[in-house]
């Protein structure tokens, strides 16, 4: 067992109503996933004057996850029901319409240099854009999801 | 860390006997008292590389090599081995494979696959070149790659 931490890898990532089996889908097959927050400063420019900064615009986290699994991503993203506000049940991407909503229950699993897996929870998860990149001849295609959430916090 | 234990006890626990005759496991030296079907496992010296101030990432390559002496000499007995050393060798790259990123594997983050070689002249024997003395062995081997993270002892900082 060795000290300090370094995340090697994706695992998986939980997504669904709540965290127990029958109301998630843990969706294997990440290839990477990338995240970053949005700066809330907004440079307010005064001639001859002084500049201000401030703090604006909403903080979030914007990010991409790429996979190679095609079948695992339609199932997490468009047949897992992830919500039922209204009383109806959603998917992240509704079939046909390609209508989003809020994820309600999203867990990021990345395993560190011990093995050990470590859990982030993307609260208020949702897709941004999908997108495939690239179709090519002797390459493994991926699908690249954009995505957004209010903030990531280990777990 | 001792890599060939490692990867002797992750095969041996995962090999399917159902797939194909379950072979001797050896570590370090050919044992020859049981030369019809062995799996010898040797160790190599691990590359190091440093990560953070305290932490370094250890690539340790580890050696499988598949020995299998043949008893019969007919056409239709090399044929049964043959078809057991191809059995043999997938059975193994199938273990390694679905076990390459299981982190239950103990202390190893990523197995790096080989491919096997054989040793052609033993291999050309089974096929009936003349000029050899018996017993005839098929050798053929992998080099696999474990990786793993080490303390220097260092503190991280």
């Amino acid at each position: 067992m060795t000290t300090g931490s370094i995340l090697i890898r994706p695992k998986s990532i939980k997504v669904g109503l709540a965290s127990n089996g029958s109301d998630a889908y843990e969706w294997f097959g990440i290839r990477s996933i990338r995240w970053e927050d949005v700066s809330p400063w907004v440079h307010i420019d005064i001639p001859a004057g002084p500049m201000l900064h401030q703090h604006i615009k909403s903080p979030h986290v914007e990010g991409t996850i790429e996979v190679t699994d095609l079948s695992a991503m339609y199932t997490a993203l468009y047949t897992t029901t992830i919500n039922n506000d209204g009383g109806s049940n959603h998917s992240a991407i509704e079939v046909g319409t390609a209508r989003k909503y809020p994820v309600r229950y999203c867990h990021l699993y990345l395993i560190d240099q011990n093995n050990n897996v470590i859990e982030y929870s993307l609260k208020d998860f949702r897709v941004n854009r999908i997108g495939v990149d690239r179709i090519e001849l002797g390459r493994e295609t991926r699908y690249i999801i954009y995505f957004t959430c209010d903030i990531i916090e280990k777990v | 860390m001792d890599v060939n234990s490692v990867i002797q006890s992750l095969l041996t626990s995962k090999w399917d006997a159902t797939n194909v005759t379950t072979p001797v496991f050896r570590q370090l030296e050919f044992d020859a008292t049981s030369p019809s079907l062995q799996i010898l496992l040797e160790v190599f010296p691990a590359r190091t590389t440093w990560v953070i101030s305290g932490l370094y990432r250890v690539e340790h390559r580890c050696r499988i090599t598949l020995y299998q002496k043949l008893i019969h000499y007919r056409p239709e007995d090399i044929s049964g081995y043959n078809t057991l050393w191809f059995k043999v060798k997938d059975e193994i790259d199938r273990i390694l494979r679905e076990n390459k990123y299981n982190y239950t594997v103990t202390g190893i983050n990523n197995i790096i696959l080989g491919t096997w070689m054989d040793n052609i002249p033993s291999m050309r024997l089974g096929r009936g070149t003349k000029g050899i003395r018996e017993p005839i062995v098929w050798i053929s081997e992998q080099i696999i790659i474990c990786t793993y993270y080490k303390d220097s002892g260092l503190t991280v900082s």
